[in-house]
């Protein structure tokens, strides 16, 4: 081994983490160069130094209120305890839990309050005659600002189809409308936006 | 550390009874480690106070994660690197100390030649150097005068014992780097060591 590579070693020498072989070689090496043996006392001593230099200071100081000052920042916890979650974590819990265990109620409402609004439609609308549109109306918008079909489009709407289209009608709005494309039926109108605003239905459209 | 292994396995049992509800057991977790603690924690920030704070946050900070102790790392492993964090965090020490290969500068000679000894400074024995006030105070400026991690790392070889193994554990970083990292750590308590005995 040269000095070099014994210098290296000097270190995780000194600190005892060198195999038993190497360690071997490192002493057989260090009588060879009795220079560095001056180096090894003076890393050992640094030790020394560095122990004094972190113990002394502290030997003396008074440590017993350690425990109380400990268990009073603690309060009244136990150890290990489940920490209590706070105001938002409880209320995500809760809303966790309702649409876990509550969804199918709330789906079933939904449900119901829909097949009420079509039914109460269909019954308002059942007995009234055939409303022909104006021309002006009758023609099929393209409501681009409203991200919609242009053409019209048969969407299902539980036992029937709807032909939805849109409607241009003064001052640059479009109404929408749903018709069931039968004879009898009723034209429904769900909205109506002019420049992107729900106003009144027009009354040239007739509906 | 070969001889903690049996404080090892009275750590477990410690922490087993405490997380069983066993008040009495938290206690004695405390006063075995509080000294330790302190001492990590006034070894890094220097100020009596602020120390005894830390301590006090490390050990909140135990009895609020005590659950979360697997048993994959010594206890002691585990309160240090609590410990470590906690004073680093209370410093917020934004830059650290730049470091070089351990290799690198050793082939460069750096060594530890020509750096003071208990003989150089006229003392006899680590005991007789203990009781020389001025002594203690230029170790505790030199030490002042490390990063955090130059001393952390000190503390834990020079004062504790830890294998680079252990170090490495404690402080999650590759044994290579502890090696490297004590390497200047020495170096630079050295080269400040030196500077305080001159003066």
């Amino acid at each position: 081994m040269n000095r070099e590579e014994l210098q290296m070693l000097l270190m995780p020498y000194a600190d005892g983490e060198l195999d038993a072989a190497t360690t071997q070689t490192v002493e057989a090496s260090l009588v060879a160069h009795p220079e560095l043996q001056g180096e090894l006392t003076a890393l050992r001593d640094l030790g020394v130094f560095a122990r004094i230099g972190f113990e002394a200071p502290v030997a003396d100081v008074n440590l017993d209120g350690v425990f109380a000052g400990v268990m009073a920042r603690l309060g009244d916890e136990a150890p290990g305890a489940v920490k209590q979650p706070g105001m938002g974590a409880r209320v995500g819990t809760w809303l966790q839990g309702f649409f876990a265990f509550e969804r199918p109620m709330a789906l079933a409402g939904f449900a119901a309050a829909v097949v009420a609004v079509v039914g109460y439609v269909a019954l308002s609308g059942g007995g009234s005659q055939q409303t022909t549109l104006p021309q002006n109306v009758a023609d099929q918008g393209t409501p681009g600002n409203m991200r919609r079909g242009a053409e019209p489009e048969m969407k299902p709407d539980g036992q029937r189809d709807v032909l939805v289209r849109y409607v241009e009608v003064e001052p640059g709005g479009f109404v929408k409308i749903d018709d069931a494309g039968k004879e009898g039926d009723k034209p429904l109108v769900l909205w109506h936006v002019i420049d992107g605003e729900g106003v009144s239905i027009p009354e040239e459209t007739g509906l | 550390m070969a001889d903690q292994e049996p404080k090892q396995n009275d750590d477990t049992e410690l922490v087993a009874r405490i997380l069983a509800g066993d008040a009495k057991a938290f206690r004695i977790l405390v006063e075995r480690y509080q000294r330790k603690i302190y001492m990590i924690a006034f070894g890094v920030v220097r100020n009596p106070d602020a120390a005894m704070d830390v301590t006090q946050d490390v050990f909140v900070k135990v009895h609020r994660n005590l659950d979360k102790f697997k048993g994959d790392s010594s206890f002691y492993t585990w309160i240090y690197r609590i410990t470590v964090n906690l004073c680093i965090d209370r410093k917020r020490r934004a830059a650290r100390a730049r470091e070089v290969e351990f290799d690198d500068a050793m082939k460069h000679g750096e060594g530890f030649s020509n750096g003071p000894t208990l003989a150089s400074v006229g003392i006899e024995s680590p005991a007789a150097a203990a009781q020389r006030k001025e002594l203690v105070e230029h170790m505790d400026e030199a030490l002042a005068t490390l990063s955090d991690e130059h001393k952390t790392i000190l503390l834990m070889r020079e004062v504790d014992g830890m294998s680079y193994e252990e170090i490495a554990e404690a402080i999650d970083v590759p044994s290579f780097t502890v090696m490297s990292r004590l390497f200047h750590a020495r170096k630079n308590f050295q080269k400040s060591l030196t500077r305080y005995l001159k003066s």
